[in-house]
């Protein structure tokens, strides 16, 4: 079946067929929880995906970061079946019959209206009667910085909506999943799992609306495919370079499709005179990733420190990075645990735990080197701005 | 007054003079024109100061768009080049570029289309407005992709609530992402702070490309592009003499290579080149005084204050000092600097330095408040010196570049290089051999030093006999020189000018303090007597430089009686103080060590230290 998938999706976007495979594959079976860091190209996968749309499969992306109510959602997800000509305005039967016999009217304009956010629950589980009924096949809703929606929500201090939501689109999966094949993908750079503990810690809050979804991480694209990628980009922007070069520009960029696009424009941009080489590559990523007015691309990485760590750990996390970053080697835990134990008072299994989480949120990659667990930054990229930065 | 406005110029015009930009264009244009429709469509945010050329480019841009058939089949323009003010909202963004659309557009359908929505927008309800302008955008493209060229990201970004700033920029951000149908080419004059928030709907959206300041290469090819456009012969031609490189690479300086900038110098260069550059300069700063008071009057009352401040101080000022002196705190003369450094008025000297000095960016900027106060101060000096010293410089370079690198040529190659070098030189002359023999034996040449350093005691005989001898030459030289002035045969000062400057070198070196004075003095007198002050005056500043260049093989006491020297001989010249300065800071910045020296300095004095010293001063 991935085949026929496959052969579906355009050839605009290059690589991520194994993720794009593996996906669907999934979603044959169950919804998606789709989180990474930034610029993972998670958004071009979506969008690959949502090139899908023949008999047997049916996709829509939908954008809803700056949704700011349950009743807007709702509206929002209506809009978009329509645009997206996943179902005509008249396909929604039974929400008509139903707005027909209580509200004595089947116009939407409804679902601006203050009444709406007494129905807004049972309008979305027409409509999703309505969607099934349409089609026969698998169909895929995806809502990208979907946490994002749900936090805005909350910090507006519309907690309750945020669950409902959660709890609505919950029930209508367990309807669905049984008995027909339609899918959700719930993605974001902010991860689930942080907003819906941040419910139950705060408010109380004891669903678990996403427990049977599949956790997907997106990760840096295989070597393979971001080396097509390069060759891709260079032959648009007219930029010669040869095999050898593609692979190492491809993994100077520590193979994240973001860097890529940005350091072959700059490329091309410095019209460099003379062929281009590993060196003036290397220099490229250095002015992009370190020179005046760019040194925010990683960002995202220390306020994930900031924000989630809480303040010893948070020494701990700087004070193993940066010396991962001023080494050449993998260190092993040891080495790691001396070296912090020298400059922070902490037990081996909280600097431990800590080499964990940095591990889980992809600061670091360990390997086993004459048997010892070592570890180092999981991207080149990410282990030169830090050393900049902090080290 | 020469006119060029980006916005109302002939297409032909503006390719021809897109000078340094090409580039960028090509790739901006490239990415408009292969974006296939079902990639993710091209944000582009270009960041280049004022003056630097985005409206020109964005109006090439949209030209070359606007002529191919296949684009614009598939494809709206919006192009937002006008002061877009008003805009606080992410629906007024979206009202502004309906309105662009129908400004650009010659369909008439489309645009009573837009009037007629806009007029039914009037009567729905406010909540309604922004997803109703979302819808009118959507059904007006009709599945044609929206390209949206629009200036001053920066200020639309300011505009916006801050409260709500967040939440309208993630509108717009799921407005695109969800219809892939618009793409953005935005500029800004300063890099915006708030993209790097990663908390900023827009963080890692565009793709931000940093306008460079012209090379002088390009500066030059600009000016000149400018003169041939105009059919000015007589300028080009000066252009390529030292001179008119000289009166260039002054300009170059000053202007940091902004296009704008170089249009204001322009036009006083092509009525004047041949006067002195500092009139040149002094009018045209004339022309740019209203242009950067508009600027002044954006800026806050305590900002402008501070650029005041600096404007008057020239050269870079502490934090700390700056609040005392404008009789503000702590913490908000640390907030306006942070400001004013975003918007591209001022920038830190010493980045990593605990305690940060600050000076105005744009040296220009500067000269219009300083030359307001004294008009016929050290700036007049220094801006003909600095026409003078590129002159000497160039002139020497072409010579050497002749002169060495004809030895590595190939037949016939070799023989017009050693044409040219005979052009630029008297090699007939006993002098020039002597000059020769200074620049192929440099390290022999110039460290002379005390005899009591040799330790080869037959080496150090020969070696003070030859340069004993070498001494007699040059005394010989001098006259020769004078001569040549008293004669007022130019092209024979020129070279033997530059010859010259190795003779000092040598005066600089030698024991007898008296006779080197007396040189000098003599040099001085006749340089007077000739009006040839201005000229030693650049020859001389070449010598100091290489003074500080060369300072580890000279002794620090001879170092301190040459200072001494100069000082007798040239303080209350004015010709003279720049060079005088030069040697006093480099003295007390390198040899005693004192670091802060180097801050006594304004941004295009240290500039030239920095170039004629090959010092990257560490601050």
């Amino acid at each position: 079946m991935n085949n026929d998938f496959m052969k579906a999706i355009g050839t605009d976007i290059i690589g991520r067929e194994k993720e794009i495979g593996e996906l669907l594959s999934i979603l044959d079976q169950t919804s998606v929880i789709m989180s990474s860091t930034r610029r993972m190209g998670k958004t071009m996968i979506l969008t690959k995906i949502g090139e899908i749309q023949d008999l047997n499969v049916k996709s829509m992306l939908c954008f809803v970061e700056s949704i700011q109510s349950a009743e807007e959602f709702v509206d929002f997800l209506r809009e978009n079946l329509i645009q997206q000509k996943l179902i005509q305005e008249n396909g929604f039967k039974s929400l008509f019959n139903w707005m027909n016999t209580n509200l004595g009217s089947k116009d939407v304009g409804f679902f601006k209206t203050p009444d709406f956010s007494k129905h807004w629950k049972k309008a979305l589980n027409l409509m999703m009667d309505d969607l099934v009924e349409k089609h026969a096949g698998l169909i895929i809703l995806m809502l990208d910085e979907f946490p994002k929606m749900l936090w805005t929500m909350i910090q507006n201090g519309n907690h309750q909506q945020a669950t409902e939501v959660l709890d609505e689109l919950r029930h209508i999966r367990e309807r669905y999943e049984k008995r027909s094949k339609l899918r959700f993908i719930y993605c974001g750079s902010i991860g689930m799992n942080l907003v819906i503990n941040h419910l139950i810690k705060r408010f109380k809050y004891n669903g678990a609306p996403t427990n049977n979804m599949h956790q997907y991480i997106v990760t840096e694209m295989n070597p393979t495919d971001a080396t097509q990628l390069v060759k891709h980009l260079t032959k648009k922007h007219g930029v010669v370079i040869d095999d050898v070069l593609e692979t190492y520009l491809a993994n100077a960029c520590s193979y994240l499709p973001f860097f890529i696009d940005r350091i072959i424009i700059q490329i091309k941009i410095s019209n460099l005179v003379f062929p281009i080489s590993a060196s003036s590559i290397d220099e490229t990523v250095d002015e992009f990733l370190l020179g005046r007015g760019n040194n925010s691309q990683f960002n995202h990485f220390t306020e994930r420190i900031d924000t989630y760590y809480d303040t010893e750990e948070k020494r701990i996390a700087h004070e193993l990075l940066r010396l991962l970053s001023k080494t050449n080697v993998p260190l092993s835990s040891e080495a790691l645990l001396n070296h912090v134990k020298i400059k922070i008072v902490a037990e081996d299994f909280e600097i431990m735990k800590i080499l964990s989480d940095l591990f889980e949120d992809m600061y670091v990659d360990k390997s086993v080197i004459d048997d010892s667990t070592c570890y180092q930054f999981r991207f080149v990229l990410l282990k030169k701005w830090w050393k900049s930065k902090y080290a | 007054m020469y006119l060029f406005n980006a916005k109302i110029e002939d297409p032909e015009k503006l390719e021809q003079m897109l000078v340094g930009r090409e580039q960028i264009v090509n790739v901006l244009v490239e990415a408009q024109l292969k974006h296939s429709k079902n990639g993710l469509p091209p944000q582009f945010l270009v960041v280049g100061p004022r003056g630097s050329g985005k409206t020109h480019m964005l109006r090439v841009i949209y030209e070359r768009l606007l002529r191919n058939g296949d684009y614009i089949a598939m494809h709206d323009i919006a192009y937002m080049v006008e002061d877009e003010t008003g805009i606080g909202s992410y629906f007024d963004l979206l009202q502004r570029i309906l309105e662009a659309i129908k400004r650009w557009s010659n369909d008439a359908q489309k645009t009573n289309y837009i009037i007629e929505q806009i007029d039914k927008l009037k009567d729905t309800q406010p909540k309604e407005w922004t997803r109703s302008t979302e819808n009118i955008l959507i059904s007006l493209l009709n599945n044609k992709s929206l390209l949206i060229l629009i200036e001053n990201f920066d200020a639309i970004m300011r505009g916006m609530d801050k409260k709500y700033a967040v939440m309208e920029l993630s509108r717009l951000r799921d407005f695109i992402q969800q219809h892939n149908q618009l793409s953005f080419i935005a500029t800004s004059q300063s890099l915006i702070h708030s993209l790097s928030d990663n908390q900023n709907p827009l963080y890692g959206f565009f793709n931000i490309i940093q306008l460079k300041r012209l090379t002088l290469e390009e500066s030059f090819d600009y000016i000149k592009k400018i003169a041939l456009s105009e059919n000015n012969e007589e300028l080009v031609q000066f252009l390529e003499t030292p001179d008119g490189k000289g009166h260039l690479e002054a300009i170059h300086q000053f202007t940091k290579g902004n296009h704008r900038l170089l249009l204001v110098f322009f036009d006083f260069l092509r009525a004047e080149f041949r006067s002195n550059l500092s009139d040149i300069f002094l009018k045209s700063i004339d022309e740019l005084k209203p242009y950067y008071d508009s600027f002044l009057k954006s800026l806050s009352p305590q900002q402008q204050k501070i650029v005041q401040y600096l404007s008057l101080q020239r050269n870079p000022q502490k934090g700390a000092d700056i609040g005392r002196n404008c009789f503000l705190d702590k913490s908000t003369v640390s907030k306006q600097l942070s400001e004013l450094q975003r918007l591209g008025f001022i920038n830190p000297v010493n980045e990593k330095g605990r305690d940060k000095y600050y000076e105005i960016s744009e040296p220009l900027l500067r000269l219009c408040v300083e030359i307001g106060e004294d008009r016929n101060g050290i700036i007049k000096l220094f801006v003909n010196f600095l026409g003078q010293l590129y002159s000497k410089e160039l002139l020497r370079a072409k010579f050497l570049y002749y002169n060495y690198m004809g030895q590595y040529q190939p037949e016939p190659v070799r023989k017009l290089y050693q044409e040219e070098a005979e052009i630029y030189s008297f090699v007939k002359s006993q002098y020039l051999n002597l000059w020769m023999a200074g620049e192929a034996e440099n390290s022999g040449f110039n460290m002379v030093g005390e005899p009591s350093e040799i330790i080869n005691l037959d080496q150090e005989r020969s070696y003070q006999n030859q340069e004993l001898s070498k001494f007699w030459l040059l005394n010989n030289a001098f006259d020769i020189l004078f001569k040549a002035i008293e004669n007022k045969s130019k092209i024979e000062i020129e070279w033997y000018k530059l010859g010259i400057e190795d003779a000092l070198m040598v005066l600089v070196n030698y024991k007898k303090e008296d006779m080197v004075k007396d040189i000098f003095n003599k040099l001085l007198t006749t340089c007077r007597a000739n009006n040839e002050l201005e000229q030693l005056s650049a020859l001389f500043s070449i010598v100091v430089f290489r003074i500080i260049r060369e300072r580890k093989d000279i002794k620090p006491l001879r170092l301190e009686l040459t200072g001494q020297i100069f000082e007798d001989l040239f303080t209350g010249i004015p010709e003279f103080s720049c060079p005088l300065r030069y040697f006093d800071i480099g003295f007390r910045y390198f040899v005693k060590a004192e670091k802060e020296a180097i801050y006594e300095m304004s941004q295009e004095e240290r500039k030239i230290f920095e170039n004629f010293t090959n010092t990257e001063a560490k601050y």
